[in-house]
């Protein structure tokens, strides 16, 4: 198999409650909420009108928790969780790329695209000099390049 | 019917140094994201669609076809020489493609996995060429009824075939569609799940969420799979120096003599392409499957012969082309590539599907002969830098990984021109990531996105129609059919543990 794959994943708890349960009980929940708090609340529903704007919405919402029910049924045993070791790296990437964004505005491109690839470099413990000051200043350059220089699009 | 003189102004339009650069440009770059394990074509389209967007139409979409059809022979050499396929549909080349490196032979493997890959993508491109406008013809007559009847089939084949689970599938499905609602909706114009974003009215940006779900997910995988692993680089390809002329090279005798299976797995490759929901990599192994059960000598399949090559890849690279049949004759993407293309569409304000024949009719017979062109471009680039890419797979994922990052932050960026792009692409991503870890199906997410505001156009249409008496639907045969069709691949697809079309594949042979 080739580098990438999720390979921290534990097996589940147990045979009732496992994985798949879990998830369609989440599924569920979300259909639940989405008919009596987020549909009301956020669409305009006119009633028995075919161009009802709440109508779609509605479907969703009665398809998602009816086939989460339908997973709570028929869930398959075995199913896997990420690992936390997993979860922390995932939450470490998210929040670097949510700080990138904001400073992004204010700092520009250039500087915050070499504070993420710092971020990266980090977070990958990679510690040889060449290929390290490849990710740390060749990639951002090559990227403003082909953005700003070769199509022409505003980064900032 | 379709003018001659369109169609030979639709050729002649390809034939301009912008068009033919970008074409090529396309091929380079999709056999170079190709031959990189770990990222994929579908991130390298994802990516690449936000850079078409000051790009003529026809420019736009020559250049992400010719990233795809490069892409299908770029993922060869990391197949051949790491044993490890640089993308899915390449991953049955590794089963004789590998042994025959090993043998001494890693030129002469990529050449065949090369010119048998160009030769099924041609045919399957000819195919599309001959079908696809009088298709068009049929598809026109049908109503919103039956277009209704025949999404709600596409999203349950859709659905049923791709991953483990047709639950999963159809939950990635329905939320697909939730996120399409969002925005003003097409009839009242009052908006939908907005929470007072301004920039939410015009709805979430389809490419922003294509970029963060496919790509970006794909690229928070491999950083963590870089993570977690104290090897940085890849294991060190067969170098291919030293060979002689008979390990290099292939002769058109030797080309010739695979013409059969080329043949059983053209056929295999264009009847897949044309389904929605089944792709390359399915095209890849049942093609090996069948070609090996046909053989006298099945036996020295697996062993580097040259017809397991062939197999694989004319039937991978056959089923591009005919990919885009329901895509121009329905507007359904039949698989994710498909999808990309229909984004790319979008965003020049251009609407797949069978009216596409009838209102850019020289579009559509530039962009055939644009994929006409990339074939024979994607041949020449092969021959020439295939000795380059083998250099391309032992590149370390420390760099591929956050050059991908910064790609999909920039791309995301350029789309509104804002970090709202940004915002989304990350919440996307999370999103990705989650379906990936928990099995759900992000093609079946992505495709019932896009598809969600015809839909909707046509049930509102369909409920005019028929003002919404149930009874109605039979006066509408050809809507019944695909109803109970839908309801078939629910029942067939839907209990199954394994894939329909499973194939015997080797015990893995490792690195």
């Amino acid at each position: 198999m080739g580098r990438g794959s999720l390979v921290l994943l534990r097996d589940p708890v147990g045979p009732v409650i496992n994985a798949d349960r879990i998830q369609g009980i989440v599924v569920l929940g979300f259909g639940i909420a989405l008919l009596v708090w987020l549909v009301p609340s956020y669409v305009t529903r006119v009633p028995g009108d075919p161009l009802d704007p709440s109508m779609f919405p509605r479907a969703a919402g009665w398809i998602i928790s009816g086939l989460g029910l339908a997973q709570i049924l028929l869930a398959q045993p075995g199913g896997s969780v990420p690992d936390g070791r997993e979860v922390f790296g995932v939450i470490c990437f998210i929040v670097a790329l949510l700080i990138a964004a904001l400073l992004l505005p204010l700092l520009g491109f250039l500087p915050v695209a070499c504070g993420l690839m710092i971020a990266s470099l980090v977070l990958l413990r990679e510690r040889r000099p060449l290929w390290a000051a490849t990710t740390l200043i060749g990639v951002p350059f090559f990227v403003w390049f082909l953005f700003t220089i070769v199509l022409s699009r505003s980064l900032s | 019917m379709i003018g001659f003189s369109l169609l030979l102004a639709g050729f002649a339009d390809v034939f301009t140094p912008i068009n033919l650069m970008f074409i090529l440009g396309g091929v380079i770059l999709g056999q170079i994201v190709g031959a990189i394990p770990g990222l994929s074509i579908i991130m390298a389209l994802a990516i690449a669609v936000p850079l078409t967007y000051g790009m003529d139409t026809l420019a736009a979409i020559a250049f992400l076809i010719s990233v795809n059809k490069g892409g299908t022979v770029g993922g060869a050499v990391p197949a051949i020489l790491l044993n490890v396929p640089g993308s899915a549909e390449s991953a049955a080349t590794t089963m004789d493609g590998h042994p025959m490196a090993k043998n001494g032979k890693p030129l002469k493997a990529m050449k065949y996995a090369l010119y048998h890959s160009v030769s099924g993508d041609l045919a399957s491109d000819i195919v599309l060429i001959l079908l696809a406008a009088p298709l068009a013809i049929v598809a026109l007559n049908m109503g919103p009824v039956e277009i209704t009847a025949l999404m709600i089939l596409a999203f349950t084949v859709i659905s049923g075939l791709v991953g483990d689970s047709m639950i999963k599938g159809l939950i990635s499905a329905a939320f697909g569609i939730l996120v399409a609602t969002v925005g003003l909706d097409p009839g009242m114009a009052t908006p939908r799940f907005t929470f007072g974003i301004l920039e939410l009215y015009d709805g979430v940006p389809l490419t922003a969420v294509s970029i963060g779900a496919l790509a970006m997910s794909g690229v928070l995988v491999g950083l963590l799979g870089m993570r977690a692993s104290d090897k940085k680089n890849q294991t060190s390809a067969i170098s291919m120096k030293g060979r002689t002329r008979e390990q290099s090279v292939v002769t058109f005798a030797e080309f010739w003599a695979n013409r059969f299976v080329a043949l059983r797995a053209f056929v295999i490759g264009t009847v897949i392409g044309a389904i929605p929901g089944l792709g390359s990599t399915t095209a890849g192994f049942l093609s090996y499957s069948v070609n090996k059960q046909a053989a006298k000598d099945p036996e020295a399949f697996g062993k580097g012969d040259a017809r397991g090559i062939a197999a694989s890849e004319t039937a991978n690279s056959a089923v591009v082309g005919a990919n885009l049949i329901p895509l121009l004759t329905l507007g359904i993407p039949g698989n994710i590539a498909a999808a990309l293309l229909v984004s790319a569409f979008i965003i020049h304000g251009i609407q797949p599907g069978p009216l596409l024949f009838q209102q850019q009719a020289q579009l559509v017979y530039g962009m055939f002969g644009a994929m006409l062109v990339a074939n024979f471009c994607n041949l020449g680039v092969g021959q020439i830098g295939m000795r380059f890419w083998a250099m391309v797979v032992s590149a370390p994922g420390t760099v591929i990984y956050p050059a991908a990052m910064l790609l999909c932050f920039a791309g995301s960026f350029v789309i509104t021109g804002a970090t709202f792009g940004v915002f989304v692409m990350i919440t996307a991503a999370v999103f990705g990531y989650l379906m990936r870890a928990f099995g759900y199906s992000i093609v079946a997410f992505i495709v019932a996105f896009l598809l969600t505001p015809q839909l909707e156009s046509a049930v509102v249409r369909a409920r005019l129609i028929t003002n919404d008496d149930p009874m109605e639907l039979f006066s509408h045969p050809i809507a019944l059919v695909l109803i109970a069709m839908s309801v078939a691949s629910i029942i067939y697809l839907g209990p199954r543990k394994k894939k329909p079309l499973d194939v015997d594949m080797p015990p893995p042979t490792g690195q």
